[in-house]
């Protein structure tokens, strides 16, 4: 494999204060104009050859960050901007997306994620036709380059996504997503339908791809170990807002907000058996209806009146940013 | 002490369009009263096909081809699905996946839980309510009363799977079957969920089989661990013992490839190719293909159990292996 194109530097691609707020229909018990919060005032920054990772549980937002900058989601607030360059109104965006393709996304589920119907040389051949590649020999001779750069042999583009184990579709997904060539890959969940040893392989081939074409890579997903192996920058999130947004190495080394701090102890440690975990009580609060103050507060131990009643705002710390008073006032 | 639950070479059968196939394959397995067994696997593995030969619940196509299952000590494997159904609840009790479509969605979790016990004793609404009740009380449910009557789309996902596991509970079974009880859950949720799983199996000295594909819920709640490859044993012993000193080459794989919080690697060790689907199983040992250490003995002879300490491990060079 020859080396790919020189890395074009200082491209990157900024969200911030991004805002996301959903209308509920009005239904049975619930009146009219309720809104749901999504995502409250979320900031980042993904470069080329880096890994930014947003972790969180479910309903979180997570998902519908990744969604926003790919462009499957509106945005309600705040903006996103392509090498500085705005990317907020519908025209812009679409320029930007229809010209360059330079923004593409993995779906976590490679099973719904593929069209059944369609074989593999027909589910890259669509991207590559997007991308503006023209002539049935160029869409072909590309067609087999990309599989054998995500790992799959050249029979593969004949067969139909039934004929493949779930690792291997999710490197199909990984080859749809790269025909276009793209400088920012948003992968959702990559690896969360996939057994372990297969994890491995798909990471490492991220990996490897990263390095090759200095992608810039948000990996989004629940599992903090996989977190700990793919990224250099991490963003916790907790209902809809961003509670820590530090570096790797200071957030793994040094995590600073309670959640941060229990998510990374109640891991379950295959290392460690027999373990008793500390565990977290409570649940995520319903973000209907979100509590006062930060929104960690009814789980937190660190939790006082302050807390309660006022949301915290990011504070300044190694590597990053966290929003916390408790660590603010320095009680913990 | 005898065991609860024993499997004595037990294997079974799916009937497919190409023939017979072999989905589990000479599967040896005790659990002691109040012990927490792990069955450990990739995606087809077995593992949940092994845990449905304990409670009779196999799809269509399959069947026990050979050996027996006993709890304590009366064989179950041979039992009409009449008889099977007075085990299952009141025996054995099952916590499935997913906890949103293991409750009926029409009826209100005190209905649900109710009706399991009127299936199987004979009560009075007031005392299987109030029974109802205190099972929810005891998985942890607050606020307990003024939920009984609410329907499962009123809880979140955690509380759900306590509703199902008080339900697997509520006539006390001294065997618990948790099929991935907490794939469908958060962390923090999930570290709730086998503390629960734990204290129950503890206070009541339930068994439990834990079904998962999760190393780190392995560590985490069960006292021993089987793992299962290609429908066979590869190696089982008490957690401790497989976890940190693996000695089958597929489970020093499978736990090489889990990304570490310790150290942080450039490349993660991955084992080569992936599992051999029901019909293409390999000669002599199923994981031969795939293993570092792979000998002529490995390609044409499936080895036998090889005892090292309490554990057993399948592999030629077991010994070898485990020192």
């Amino acid at each position: 494999m020859t080396q790919a194109d020189p890395v074009p530097t200082g491209f990157d691609l900024q969200a911030s204060g991004l805002r996301k707020t959903y209308d509920l229909a009005p239904g049975p018990g619930r009146p009219k104009g309720q809104q749901v919060h999504a995502v409250r005032d979320v900031s980042l920054t993904l470069r080329p050859g880096r890994t930014t990772a947003l972790v969180g549980e479910s309903g979180c937002g997570k998902s519908t960050i990744a969604k926003m900058l790919v462009g499957l989601e509106s945005i309600s607030g705040g903006a996103v901007r392509l090498d500085g360059g705005p990317l907020d109104s519908q025209a812009a965006r679409k320029k930007a997306w229809d010209a360059k393709r330079r923004i593409q996304m993995v779906f976590q589920d490679p099973y719904a994620s593929l069209n059944p119907r369609w074989r593999v040389s027909r589910i890259i051949a669509e991207a590559l036709a997007a991308s503006g590649l023209r002539g049935g020999a160029a869409i072909k001779a590309r067609t087999l380059e990309i599989l054998s750069q995500v790992g799959l042999p050249e029979v593969a583009a004949d067969k139909f996504p039934h004929e493949f184990s779930g690792g291997q579709r999710q490197r199909i997904s990984i080859a749809r997503a790269l025909a276009c060539e793209p400088q920012f890959l948003i992968c959702d969940e990559p690896t969360s339908a996939l057994d372990v040893s297969v994890q491995a392989q798909i990471l490492n081939l991220l990996k490897d791809l990263q390095d090759r074409h200095a992608l810039a890579y948000l990996l989004i997903t629940h599992d903090l170990s996989v977190v700990h192996h793919m990224a250099d920058h991490v963003g916790v999130m907790y209902l809809g807002m961003l509670v820590e947004d530090r570096s790797a190495a200071d957030l793994f080394s040094q995590p600073l907000h309670p959640y941060t701090q229990t998510l990374l102890e109640t891991i379950p440690r295959a290392d460690q058996p027999g373990r008793e975990p500390p565990r977290l009580s409570g649940e995520v609060p319903n973000p209907l209806n979100p509590p006062s103050g930060c929104p960690f507060h009814p789980r937190c131990a660190a939790a006082n009146d302050r807390c309660r009643a006022e949301q915290p705002q990011a504070i300044a710390v190694s590597g990053g940013t966290v929003s916390c008073h408790a660590v603010e006032e320095g009680r913990l | 002490m005898s065991a609860l639950l024993e499997i004595r070479n037990l294997s079974a059968t799916f009937a497919t369009r190409r023939g017979i196939v072999s989905a589990l394959s000479n599967i040896d397995l005790s659990l002691a009263p109040g012990e927490i067994l792990a069955l450990v696997g990739e995606s087809g593995a077995g593992k949940s096909l092994a845990s449905s030969c304990i409670n009779g619940l196999l799809p269509r196509n399959c069947r026990i081809s050979e050996g027996e299952v006993l709890l304590e000590g009366q064989r179950i494997d041979n039992l009409s699905n009449k008889q099977m159904e007075k085990i299952r609840g009141a025996q054995i009790g099952t916590i499935f996946q997913d906890p949103l479509t293991s409750l009926n969605p029409l009826y209100t979790v005190c209905q649900q839980i109710t009706r399991t016990l009127r299936a199987h004793r004979y009560i009075s609404d007031a005392d299987a309510q109030k029974r109802a009740l205190e099972l929810l009380e005891e998985v942890g449910i607050p606020g307990a009363a003024q939920r009984l009557h609410a329907y499962p789309h009123e809880f979140s996902g955690g509380m759900r799977q306590r509703v199902v596991i008080a339900m697997a509970l509520a006539l006390r079974p001294k065997l618990i079957i948790a099929d991935e009880p907490t794939t469908a859950l958060d962390v923090s949720i999930q570290a709730q969920i086998l503390e629960l799983l734990r204290r129950l199996s503890k206070d009541h000295g339930a068994s439990v089989i834990l079904v998962t594909h999760d190393m780190g819920v392995v560590a985490e709640t069960a006292d021993r661990v089987a793992v299962l490859y290609a429908g066979r044993i590869a190696e089982t012993g008490p957690v401790a013992d497989v976890l940190l000193r693996p000695a089958h080459p597929y489970t020093q794989g499978l736990l090489g490839s889990i990304p570490s919080m310790e150290r942080k690697l450039a490349r993660l060790p991955q084992i080569p190719g992936s599992m051999p689907g029901l019909t293409a199983i390999p000669q002599g040992c199923a994981f031969n293909p795939r293993c570092p250490r792979t000998a002529d003995v490995c390609r044409q002879v499936r080895p036998e159990a090889h005892l090292a300490g309490a554990r057993r491990v399948f592999c030629h060079f077991a010994e070898e292996l485990a020192s």
